[in-house]
């Protein structure tokens, strides 16, 4: 060989492994139909990249939120932020209740409609839950009753699930994730 | 023929790794470059140069392609993919890395969609979201460059969906799905490496062979319609003019007008517009670091400004504040459309010379300007301040003038921000100070002049 090549190799950050974990337990599910993976790059070649409104005492501003991940399941719309400390997470929390508050479900699913024109109108119809979420990869903090939390560790995904959680999503989180702790 | 097996591709990121594998599903030449030969860039830094890394290093330099293909340890070629890309500076933002790659010798390949609808429109649920052509100055710089430097530059159109927005992937796609997206991407990946790669190895030209020919004329074919808008902030201006604007910032008004321009659009114009007012030389910096005071560097810039090269002027304003892109790839851009003569290989090869002017961003911050823009950002909520009453004067009543202040103080997203935010210090090792000093004739700071690298040592030979 006329050429010997070094390392070479870029290290994966924490938040890029939670994301690749993630990833990988999406696509392996065949109730789950994915909306947008966006990695922590921001390189979104893959899937939509979807920016929500935001608000300013009514009204619009210039700026949009983009949520990392975004994915149906069943009658459950979900919106996840990623990190790998969930302590990191508390703008995420803040933007996606700002989110779920200021647009409501049927907004934020007329926004998903108008960028991912692939999801049938139909299938969107159906959603009746718009669930908020964290992943990543250590959960070392108080659950928010409104949240679901993935732990996405290298072996093993777990699911945590506040109290105002509907029962529908804890049944899906159970066939998720390999251990829950609701 | 270039062998696959000994091809070895970078990739920026995990995400172009993953693109990449959809990519080879197009391509039987493709899908034969092992995967241990496909690696993602160091995330912190440049390659090994014991590795014979360096000629690599030199693409990135500046800026980090998505694709970088190497063989026996020469880069043969560069893929950039993007799917932004409609009208003003955003498609622009990467061409530093097409010059990059033009000047190393290296064939690049750009994957974009020529035209598509801008998300704001379709969130606001216009009708019919028009499609809006990209900047068509980023086509002619690409044949700009094929012409200079004879390697190829070329273009291909992202596909779209109905509605006109660049097709994706998804999570899982087909094989049939990838090839309706990403299939002329992969042929013409394949013909560069497996027809041209051997040559493009050895730095010979191969812009003479019919097909390569016949591609970089098709780029040549997206600039000759003319852009809709021009822009307002790219001027040309006479030797006399440049020396005016250095000594008396305020005069780039006579280029640049308050209503035609500073009373428009963004408040950030506003703050622009201010920065401008209180922007004064205080010292003017040599490209080796020496700091020469006012009145000394003012008389070295009037002797500067007499050579040939000043008897025109493209003086580029920007308005952003500390950061790399877009303006790096605008002004590389401007640079090789407007500045650069028919086989201008580097800076000197000018027929004008080329002027950043950045009012936002300051040299020290102890200079009287900036001082007086922190000081007045923080003094914005006051009424009297002589900031807000620019505002008044704008907005016309306090309640809209409020408003945009708030809009202005809160930045593109909820967060709140100060002075620190809205206004920089130079910063000599980052890219865009990189990009500039060297492609720069000179950069007007809102307290400080720099020279750009072409002029290292004009103080001695004057």
């Amino acid at each position: 060989m006329p050429f010997c090549w070094g390392t070479g190799g870029g290290a994966l950050s924490c938040e890029d492994e939670v994301f690749g974990r993630l990833r990988a337990k999406l696509t392996n599910q065949k109730n789950v139909q994915i909306i947008s993976l966006h990695p922590p790059s921001g390189k979104a070649y893959e899937t939509a990249l979807v920016g929500f409104p935001i608000f300013d005492q009514g009204t619009r501003t210039r700026g949009r939120s983009h949520v990392d991940t975004i994915f149906i399941s069943s009658q459950a719309l979900f919106l996840l932020e990623l990190k790998c400390f969930s302590h990191e997470s508390a703008d995420d929390i803040e933007k996606l209740r700002r989110i779920r508050d200021q647009l409501g479900l049927t907004c934020v699913i007329e926004v998903i409609s108008k960028r991912v024109p692939d999801i049938g109108s139909d299938r969107l119809n159906m959603i009746q839950e718009l669930i908020l979420g964290l992943a990543v990869e250590h959960h070392d903090t108080e659950l928010p009753e409104d949240f679901i939390i993935l732990e996405c560790q290298s072996r093993l995904t777990l699911a945590h699930a506040g109290s105002r959680i509907p029962a529908s999503v804890k049944t899906f989180l159970r066939d998720f994730a390999d251990q829950v702790t609701f | 023929m270039l062998d696959p097996m000994h091809l070895v591709v970078f990739c920026d990121r995990e995400d172009d790794r993953r693109v990449f594998s959809r990519l080879q599903s197009t391509s039987e030449f493709l899908s034969r470059i092992p995967n241990e030969n496909i690696r993602i860039l160091p995330t912190d830094g440049l390659l090994d140069p014991v590795d014979s890394g360096s000629r690599i290093n030199t693409l990135l330099r500046d800026d980090r392609p998505d694709y970088v293909f190497v063989a026996d340890g020469r880069p043969v070629l560069v893929v950039e993919l993007t799917e932004h890309g409609y009208t003003g500076d955003n498609p622009l933002q990467r061409f530093t890395r097409f010059a990059i790659a033009a000047e190393g010798g290296v064939p690049f390949v750009y994957f974009t969609p020529f035209s598509r609808v801008r998300d704001d429109e379709l969130d606001r649920g216009d009708r019919n979201p028009s499609e809006r052509h990209v900047n068509t100055d980023v086509f002619k710089g690409m044949s700009r460059l094929t012409d200079i430097f004879g390697v190829p530059l070329l273009a291909l159109d992202w596909p779209k969906n109905e509605r006109g927005k660049p097709r994706k992937l998804g999570a899982n796609p087909s094989i049939e799905k990838c090839r309706n997206i990403l299939g002329e991407l992969g042929r013409t990946v394949e013909i560069l490496l497996r027809d041209f790669g051997d040559k493009s190895k050895r730095r010979e030209s191969i812009l003479d062979a019919p097909w390569v020919r016949e591609q970089t004329e098709l780029v040549r074919a997206l600039w000759t319609r003319e852009n809709i808008r021009t822009s307002a902030v790219k001027i040309r201006v006479t030797r006399q003019e440049l020396q005016d604007i250095i000594e008396h910032p305020l005069r780039i008004l006579g280029s640049i007008s308050r209503e035609g321009y500073f009373f428009k659009d963004k408040p950030e114009r506003l703050l622009l517009l201010y920065c401008i007012e209180k922007a004064r030389v205080e010292a003017v910096f040599l490209p080796n670091g020496t700091r020469m005071h006012r009145e000394a560097g003012l008389e070295l810039l009037r002797q500067l400004l007499a050579q040939p090269v000043f008897a025109e002027c493209l003086l580029y304003q920007t308005g952003y504040k500390w950061r790399s892109d877009p303006h790096c790839g605008v002004l590389v851009n401007l640079d090789y459309n407007y500045c650069r003569n028919a086989t201008g290989r580097t800076t000197a090869d000018r027929d004008r010379s080329l002027v950043l002017f950045w009012p936002r961003v300051f040299l020290s911050k102890d200079s009287r300007a900036y001082s007086a823009v922190a000081e007045a950002i923080k003094r914005l909520a006051v009424t009297t301040s002589e900031f807000h009453q620019l505002f008044l004067q704008r907005y016309e009543n306090e309640p809209t003038a409020r408003r945009y202040i708030a809009q202005l103080m809160r930045g593109r997203g909820n967060n709140a921000t100060g002075p620190g935010k809205l206004i920089g210090i130079w910063g000599n090792n980052t890219k865009q100070a990189r990009v500039f000093r060297h492609y720069c004739d000179l950069v007007l700071l809102g307290d400080a002049v720099l020279l750009g690298d072409r002029w290292r040592g004009f103080e001695l030979r004057r």
